[in-house]
């Protein structure tokens, strides 16, 4: 046998002193890396420990995020080379622990393990093919086709080639162990093609070559984009196990000195590994409505900025960090326009197949902004103040804000205490004339269905999402206080919103100040009532309705059937989808984020693409139903300045809904 | 450079004003009060010269019943220096809320006075020139932009197609018309800062003004008719409904 085995032939001892050159590079290397880190921020990330041993299974394993439309076949060629790769490893660390101490991995002889390294040396082979011809000839849009990339997929070629290659060779020279399967595929495609002697030669030559490569792997994967294989495993674990629409909270705000992140050291150190992590693969920047429609915001852009400025700075940090003023290390790269553009509807999130949290950290540093520089754009502080003074971001008078519901006689909870539900009506339906019809006709809906419900009227208050997703955690803290302060004079427990942004964050947000209720959506009850036969819905006009999925609703919370079901329940009412950005693809109106209040002057308006993508559908649809009323304004406005208004009209699917009830 | 704001606590504009029960005055239970548009652009005005200049030094006062010190908060949230309140009845004479601030101004000699133009309340746009005349100083209406000149202050005003730029020596009075920038929204931690502030407060007695003034009496208040409902031409084509409208505001709404 030509290859080493053990510590006391001469091959051993070289393979010992490359392993601890090719690993010790690594561990070097990645250790600095664990210290850059480090100079971000603690923060705690070890609850919900099943949930995140699940999420390793799913998503690191399973590969869950990669496997998703559109990228079905990129997604596959990378499961064959992730899981290849972990089944050659086996039989690397064979390799290397024979070679050196002369031992064997139990179980490596077998057949089944044989055929499976054999099987997947050649799946990862023809996966390195397609991902090799995909970054030459189709490269995705937003990919950065960087050598680092061909680095990488000819280094895995090159294992894989040598690896069967020295197979082939060792078993047509009968240099394999004994109790050892002979390599099936390997032995079949190459075993033949080398004389006895040749193999003899070529099986030392390949058997270095690969050892070697796996070496070097090992002490270049730290330089690379390619440390994603290492990285992802901590960082789907250390991923946020709380609602996706909740941010994080600023505890006792009043008496801290400084908000939001402006530099390296105020972002977590989760939120710096999130930078490691990136695979630059640009899933994230392909599906930003603002990149999309021509804003200066790029999801990948703003985790690699901060992810350079760390691998370049850090060094001095570290140095820094053992004197008595570390320097503030403020962000050279990210602008605050590019915050701006965000309207948090997390299809980056949604997308990245190694979760990364790109909307926290952009509304952290929302936060640096609008709470240390009061700097957020001039149209989104008129929102805050008119939040502050009328409890309202359209600046309406406070007192007005339960005339919506005088003319229909919709109690109050000081006329109806003992009422179940609360109904949350949220600001767009109290003030907004347009959805004002949306709140008439979920309290028709309601009613047919004998729900007991009551609103809040004049005591109710915006429920502060726009201003904490604009970056002001604290006027969000003292709307939600207030809230919940009058939830809990009335003794409210079930809440029902017919907009999913009060839905968001009074479902997720408000238990972290303490106030825990049982939210629905309108949607969701609706859907609930005509399944438990409480809602009886008749026959209308035959129509083809589409359906536009709420980013908060859908991304956010998941609800993407109960809307769909409640359409499919409406006779004459035809769902279509507008495909392919529906569901988790969903494209953004362009309101969320506070964007609703913030000119939109750069590129094409995001709500006027969506109506484009509509129209592209085809489906001769005459409605387009949505759940959410900033979704609705965006709608028809999007519509009025295409001029198809006559074509399609924007609805709420509550008014297609109460439009049919049977009495 | 010292610049002192005189500002007035007003309804808010997003407050639907009712009248009370006397018929004279307006509600004042669950009103938000905030402070007059006019002196928000004036304060925003001496803050941009702050932001210029450091070393600017910028106060801020105001003649009022007690729940003003929340305007005066806001003002020092906004990143105002000081601020003063002179405990006043609400019927104060406005002559002599003028010259209680000319008392105010006399003890803090600042370089600058800067009064919103007019207060959202009243709109009267009295105290500003009342207050110059009573201190003897200059008074420029209605600027825009301070650019400091050396002893002096060049005060633009905005006038029909241009501007015309006042110097006036220091110290002198402005009234502003608006600011370059939007009133700035303040920050969490000035807002922190401004609620641990000492407000100093003396009641308007003590200040010893002759109250001798022609007062304002209000006789009446009432809201003013509901506006009716508007009028949507719809038929014909675009030069029938333009000759519709011309005649519609000629010889309906008679504004042509």
């Amino acid at each position: 046998m030509t290859a080493p085995t053990g510590p006391f032939v001469p091959g051993g001892a070289i393979l010992l002193a490359l392993a601890i050159l090719g690993f010790g590079a690594f561990f070097w290397r990645a250790w600095r890396l664990y210290r850059y880190m480090r100079l971000g921020r603690d923060e705690a990330r070890i609850d919900h420990p099943w949930r995140r041993l699940r999420d390793e299974l799913v998503v690191y394993l399973g590969q869950r995020k990669l496997l998703k439309r559109p990228y079905y076949v990129r997604g596959i060629a990378h499961a064959f080379i992730f899981w290849g790769f972990l089944i050659i490893t086996i039989g690397t660390i064979d390799l290397l622990i024979d070679g050196i101490v002369g031992f064997h991995v139990p179980g490596i002889g077998s057949a089944l393990f044989a055929w499976t390294i054999d099987i997947f040396a050649v799946l990862v082979l023809a996966s390195i093919a397609v991902a090799a011809a995909r970054r030459a000839y189709f490269p995705p849009p937003r990919m950065h086709v960087a050598r680092d990339g061909y680095v990488i997929l000819g280094l895995i070629g090159l294992l894989m080639v040598t690896l069967l290659v020295f197979e082939g060779a060792g078993k047509s020279a009968g240099l394999l162990e004994k109790g050892y399967t002979a390599p099936p595929i390997a032995g079949a495609l190459l075993g033949s093609i080398f004389s006895h002697d040749a193999a003899g030669i070529v099986f030392p030559v390949a058997w270095w070559t690969h050892v070697v490569t796996v070496l070097a792997f090992a002490a270049y994967l730290p330089q690379s984009k390619h440390l994603h294989i290492v990285t992802t495993l901590p960082n789907v674990f250390f991923r946020k196990q709380t609602p996706r629409g909740q941010l994080s909270l600023i505890e006792d705000i009043e008496n801290q000195e400084t908000f939001g992140a402006a530099s390296l050291r105020d972002l977590s150190w989760k939120q710096l590994l999130d930078g490691y992590t990136c695979t630059e693969c640009g899933r994230c920047s392909d599906n930003c409505p603002a990149l999309a429609t021509g804003k200066p915001l790029d999801p990948q852009r703003i985790v690699l900025d901060v992810r350079d400025q760390l691998l370049r700075d850090g060094p001095k940090l570290l140095a820094e960090a053992k004197g008595e003023i570390p320097s503030p290390a403020h962000f050279t790269e990210t602008k605050p326009e590019e915050l701006w553009a965000c309207t948090t509807c997390a299809a980056c999130v949604e997308a990245c197949p190694v979760t990364i949290e790109h909307i926290d950290k952009i509304v952290d540093m929302r936060r640096y902004l609008a709470l240390m520089e009061g700097a957020a754009p001039p149209e989104a502080q008129r929102a805050m103040t008119n939040i502050e003074r009328a409890g309202n971001p359209w600046g309406e008078p406070r007192e007005t804000r339960g005339d919506w519901a005088k003319e229909l006689g919709v109690p109050t909870y000081t006329e109806k205490p003992d009422a179940e539900w609360l109904y949350f009506v949220g600001c767009a339906a109290s003030v907004d004339r347009r959805n004002q019809k949306v709140a008439r006709a979920l309290v028709q809906v309601l009613r047919a269905a004998g729900v007991s419900f009551a609103i809040l009227g004049t005591e109710e208050t915006c429920n502060g999402d726009p201003a904490r997703r604009i970056g002001n955690e604290y006027l969000w803290q003292v709307q939600a206080q207030q809230n919940i302060e009058t939830f809990k004079k009335y003794g409210v427990r079930k809440v029902i919103a017919s907009c999913p942004h009060c839905f968001n964050t009074i479902a997720n947000e408000y238990p972290q100040l303490g106030g825990s209720y049982e939210v629905v959506h309108a949607l969701q009850l609706v859907d609930r009532l005509i399944a438990e036969g409480k809602l009886k819905v008749g026959r209308g006009m035959a129509e083809a309705v589409a359906y536009h999925d709420p980013c908060y609703l859908g991304r956010h919370n998941g609800v993407y059937d109960a809307p769909r079901a409640v359409l499919d329940a409406v006779p004459g009412v035809q769902r279509v989808e507008i495909e392919p950005y529906h569901r988790e693809r969903g494209f953004c109106c362009g309101a969320g984020g506070g964007r609703m209040w913030m000119e939109e002057k750069v590129g094409q308006r995001v709500n006027h693409r969506r109506i484009d993508q509509l129209l592209a559908t085809n489906s001769g649809a005459t409605k387009v139903a949505s759940g959410c009323p900033f979704c609705l304004i965006m709608l028809e406005e999007g519509v009025g300045a295409k001029g198809v208004q006559e074509q399609i009209r924007p609805v709420d699917v509550l008014e297609l809904v109460a439009g049919r009830l049977e009495s | 450079m010292k610049i002192l704001i005189p500002l007035k606590q007003v309804p808010d504009s997003t407050v639907r004003v009712s009248v009370a029960a006397d018929g004279k005055s307006i509600k004042t239970e669950g009103v938000t009060w905030s402070i007059s548009p006019y002196d928000e652009y004036a304060i925003e005005m001496a803050l941009e010269r702050k932001d210029a200049d450091a070393s600017t030094v910028v106060a801020v006062v105001t003649v009022g019943p007690a729940r003003s010190r929340d305007a005066l908060r806001q003002a020092l949230a906004m990143g105002c220096d000081e601020a003063s309140l002179v405990v006043a009845e609400e019927t104060a004479a406005p002559l002599a809320v003028a010259r209680a601030l000319a008392k105010v101004v006399e003890e803090a000699k600042p370089d600058l006075v800067l009064c919103g133009k007019q207060a959202s309340d009243d709109d009267q746009g009295f105290i500003g020139p009342a207050l110059a005349e009573v201190l003897g100083w200059a008074h420029v209406a209605t600027i825009t932009k301070i650019v400091p000149a050396d002893g002096a202050a060049e005060l633009w005003r905005e006038v029909e197609g241009g501007h015309e730029v006042w110097k006036a020596k220091l110290p002198a009075l402005a009234t502003v018309h608006k600011s370059e920038k939007e009133p700035r929204y303040p920050s969490l931690p000035g807002i922190m800062k401004a609620k641990k502030k000492e407000i100093p407060e003396r009641a308007f007695a003590s200040l010893n003004v002759d109250s001798s003034a022609p007062a304002l009496e209000i006789v009446a208040m009432e809201p003013p008719p509901a506006r009716g409902a508007g009028k949507i031409l719809k038929d014909g084509d675009a030069k029938q409904t333009a000759q519709q409208l011309a005649t519609l505001l000629r010889d309906e709404a008679k504004v042509l």
